[in-house]
């Protein structure tokens, strides 16, 4: 047995926890008490005191109209229950039995008669009275094989002493035609018991077929969507064949001829099995793709020879000969399948599918006897055929197994889900974690580049000026109005870091505002005119660096014009779409080679190239003019 | 104007501020006091006119002493003396209660200039306030409407809680740069009715500051609603 895959489809892991062989022991006493079962309810449907069982008759192989044998024929002794095709294997055609039995005068009941099978087809009388319904032979089919008979015996026919009883039947050959023992007593008694045996023979495959028919149709459509993975759509094939197979154990009338209802019939029963091997295959995740052709090409071949016999081509003999080896290996092949199944079952389901089969072939195997009646005692020529059964107990293992599936896959998905949930959540976690530390860090690096930036702006511009305050007051270079002033200096550019580091510090028109506000009373006390020109641009954003270093370019600009120039009018203007940025006043100019103008000329140069931008000085008699290309990268509002 | 409180740690600047005082109300009284302790403890003890009063203390903020003022001597100008004049060290003294301000380091006859004129009633207004100002009520009145914010008690005061179209153009200049006297010009009107403006906008915000103030009180949980 090649394992390649191990299954793993036991949802209830363990629940069965036996080894094989008391696996195997428990199946068999299981089938035992099933077996036991069955057959003490076959006695007792066939048994009671108070009925004549009647078991010799005569029999003659004649056919005669009307409603006696012919009077001059030969009649042969037989013990009943009576199967041609044991004792008269090539006979065909009608027969007669006759059986007598005994009335007391003195019995006052209506009187009954009750078989439980006369094959294929049969009429009875009584005395010579036809007891209806008289016979149909021919096409379409009607017949009842398989349905238990009664009837009733009229008191008026019914003579003190012998009474004659005689039984017309119909039989093909080869068609497992004969008479059961014929029961006969009071009519309440044999009615009961007739009903008892109807049930058996009859109703149970008519529910057994149903409701395989539901099981497979189910089985089919589930198996079209599930897949390979233990499909059940050959177990749903097996099922729906199955169901055709029982529908000769209970239908009456077919609107068929004999041809094409007895091929199918006759060859579904291999289907059903090659269908249950298939679906084990599947089920225990085996794969013999060689071993499945053959059986599927086998079958099929049996199943041309079956309507090859039926249409009279080929002897019955020929076609056992092909069948019964290749069927006697499916049975044994099966009884492998099933170990394999024991071993792998650790659940009831399987476990049960296990003993489903094995009463499949039970089951096969007592049909067989009732045909060819080799243990008469035990298995007569009327007992009931035990497919039903086996047809109801796959049933319900199929049911269990679909259960089994159906909780496996709801706790796989669950399970599947709370794994899912778990990792996302991890994951979730692990990235505000990650994102935490990343806006932690973010946080630090801002605050330092933004300390950094402040320290580096105190020192450019505070620092310079500071030192160079203390050294000019060491050497006594500077008078206190001097020093006053380059500390004013100081103070102006330490606003200007300030405001530069504050929420306005990257809108350019917020700094100039600041800016002008600033300066404004000290341009009054120097009755200067201060003219903002902002052309209409109410925000000019950009880093909070480049406002600065171009806000000290700015100043700058306002100081000189301020200290030097002797302007009464001062414009800082917005210009081209808040590209330039212009300084002017209307003062005497000054001369561009001028040492200390031309030193914070280069400072201003140094300041604008830093960050972008472009200064440009122009200076004559009439004032002076300080332009800025602002650095491009300026969003105007 | 009989009495004027300075508060101020450093010793130079006090006395500079005291001669600001003289010069700008001759014949003042002054008390000086170098630490939030000390100045709290004359605020309870006689009433002033007027208050300078710096920001950076060496026990505390200058805040406190306005807060003390207002709440017991609600006639006192206080006027807050500092060196920076951005809107984070201002707007907390505004919203406390200052009357005005002044820049330290500014030359000793424009600083009474100044004084003269934040007691004669020009409120005290500079661009980067102006900004504050405009997103503060920008703010608040997102804040679910300006009706909920008012206090108990304000009734029809409730929808004047928002900035005019003309409060809101006022503070727009100021931010540029102008002073009240330029934006009074532009407007063609009087700077009288200009500083009438902005001190309905300083009451405004004292009003909404002190709804502000409840609504954080409520939020936790230090005030029964």
């Amino acid at each position: 047995m090649d394992e390649a895959v191990k299954p793993d489809h036991n949802a209830f892991d363990n629940r069965l926890g036996l080894q094989t062989p008391a696996k195997f022991a428990v199946l068999v006493l299981i089938v035992g008490l099933l077996v036991a079962l069955l057959l003490w309810a076959e006695h007792r449907a066939g048994a009671s005191s108070e009925v004549q069982q009647i078991v010799s008759a005569e029999f003659t192989l004649a056919d005669a109209g009307g409603s006696s044998p012919p009077p001059d024929t030969r009649w042969e002794s037989v013990h009943l229950p009576d199967n041609w095709s044991r004792h008269r294997r090539d006979a065909e055609g009608f027969g007669w039995y006759r059986l007598s039995f005994r009335s007391d005068s003195s019995n006052r009941h209506d009187l009954a008669l009750m078989v439980k099978r006369v094959s294929m087809s049969a009429e009875f009388y009584l005395n010579g009275h036809l007891l209806n319904p008289p016979m149909s032979v021919g096409e379409p089919i009607r017949r009842q094989w398989n349905t238990p008979q009664y009837r009733a015996l009229p008191a008026d026919w019914v003579v003190p002493g012998t009474n004659y009883i005689d039984v017309r039947i119909f039989a093909y050959r080869d068609y497992n035609g004969g008479l059961g023992k014929v029961a006969v007593g009071a009519d309440p008694v044999i009615h009961s018991m007739f009903r008892q045996a109807h049930f058996l023979h009859s109703t149970i495959s008519a529910a057994a077929a149903i409701v395989l028919l539901v099981m497979g149709l189910m089985a089919v459509a589930i198996g079209l969507r599930l897949g390979t993975y233990g499909s059940p759509l050959f177990l749903g094939l097996s099922c729906l064949l199955w169901t055709g197979r029982l529908l000769n154990d209970f239908v009456e009338s077919v609107p068929l001829s004999w041809f094409w209802w007895g091929w199918p019939t006759h060859s579904l029963g291999g289907w059903v099995s090659v269908f249950m091997l298939l679906y084990c295959h599947r089920y225990m995740l085996v794969q013999r793709p060689r071993l499945e052709q053959f059986m599927l090409a086998y079958t099929a071949l049996c199943t041309l020879l079956v309507g090859a016999y039926l249409g009279n081509l080929i002897s019955k003999d020929a076609l056992a000969v092909i069948w019964l080896p290749f069927n006697i290996g499916i049975n044994v092949y099966m009884l492998l399948v099933l170990w394999q199944l024991l071993r792998q079952s650790r659940s009831v389901a399987p476990f049960l599918l296990a003993v489903s089969l094995a009463f499949f072939i039970v089951s096969d195997l007592h049909d067989r006897l009732i045909v060819t009646s080799s243990i008469e005692r035990l298995v007569g020529f009327d007992s009931m055929y035990w497919r039903s059964i086996s047809a109801l107990l796959l049933s319900f293992a199929f049911c269990l197994l679909v259960a089994d599936q159906l909780v496996l896959a709801l706790q796989e998905a669950r399970a599947l889900n709370r794994d899912l949930e778990f990792r996302v959540e991890q994951k979730s976690n692990e990235l505000q974690s990650n994102f935490e530390r990343l806006d932690e860090a973010r946080r630090r690096q801002g605050l330092l580049e933004e300390r950094n930036r402040i320290m580096r702006d105190l020192h450019d511009g505070v620092g310079g000026d500071l030192v160079s305050a203390i050294k000019m007051l060491e050497s006594g270079q500077m008078v206190p109005a001097q020093a006053a002033q380059l500390i004013a200096q100081c103070l102006d550019n330490l606003r200007l870091v300030f405001d530069s580091s504050g929420e306005y510090g990257d809108d350019l028109v917020a700094m100039l505002g600041n800016l002008r506000y600033r300066i404004a009373p000290r341009l009054s006390a120097a009755r200067i005119r201060l003219q903002l020109d902002l052309d209409g641009v109410t925000r000019l954003a950009c880093r909070p660096e480049v406002t600065l270093q171009i806000m000290r370019i700015v100043q700058e600009a306002i100081t000189n014009a301020l200290k030097h120039a002797q302007a009464n009018e001062l414009r800082i203007a917005l210009l081209d779409h808040a590209t330039k940025l212009v300084i002017s006043d209307n003062g005497h100019g000054f001369q561009l080679d001028d040492i200390i103008a031309g030193r914070g000329t280069q400072n201003q140069q140094y300041r604008a190239r830093s960050v972008g931008a472009m200064v440009h000085i122009e200076s004559n008699a009439s004032g002076t003019r300080v332009v800025i290309d602002l650095p491009a990268n300026m969003q105007m509002v | 104007m009989k009495t004027v409180l300075i508060v101020e740690d450093q010793p130079a600047i006090r006395a500079f501020l005291q001669d600001v005082a003289l010069s700008a109300f001759p014949g003042i009284g002054a008390v000086t006091s170098g630490t939030l302790a000390q100045a709290l403890t004359q605020v309870d003890a006689r009433p002033f006119d007027l208050a300078l009063i710096d920001l950076g203390l060496p026990d505390g903020s200058g805040i406190e002493v306005l807060g003390a003022l207002r709440r017991l001597q609600p006639h006192c100008l206080a006027v807050v003396v500092t060196i920076y004049d951005d809107d984070a060290h201002l707007f907390p003294a505004l919203q406390a209660g200052a009357y005005g301000y002044l820049l330290k380091e500014q030359a000793s006859d424009l600083l009474v200039g100044q004084l003269l004129r934040i007691t004669e009633g020009e409120p005290p207004l500079s661009p980067p306030i102006a900004r504050r100002m405009l997103s503060h009520f920008a703010l608040t009145s997102k804040l679910s409407g300006a009706a909920r914010l008012a206090p108990p008690g304000a009734g029809s005061e409730e929808e004047s809680l928002g900035l005019t179209a003309r409060e809101t153009e006022v503070l727009q200049h100021v931010a540029t740069g102008l002073n009240l006297h330029e934006i009074a010009e532009q407007f063609g009107l009087s700077k009288h009715t200009i500083s009438t403006y902005v001190k309905q906008i300083y009451r405004k915000l004292n009003i909404t500051s002190r709804a502000e103030a409840t609504m954080i009180a409520v939020r936790r949980g230090l005030v029964q609603t």
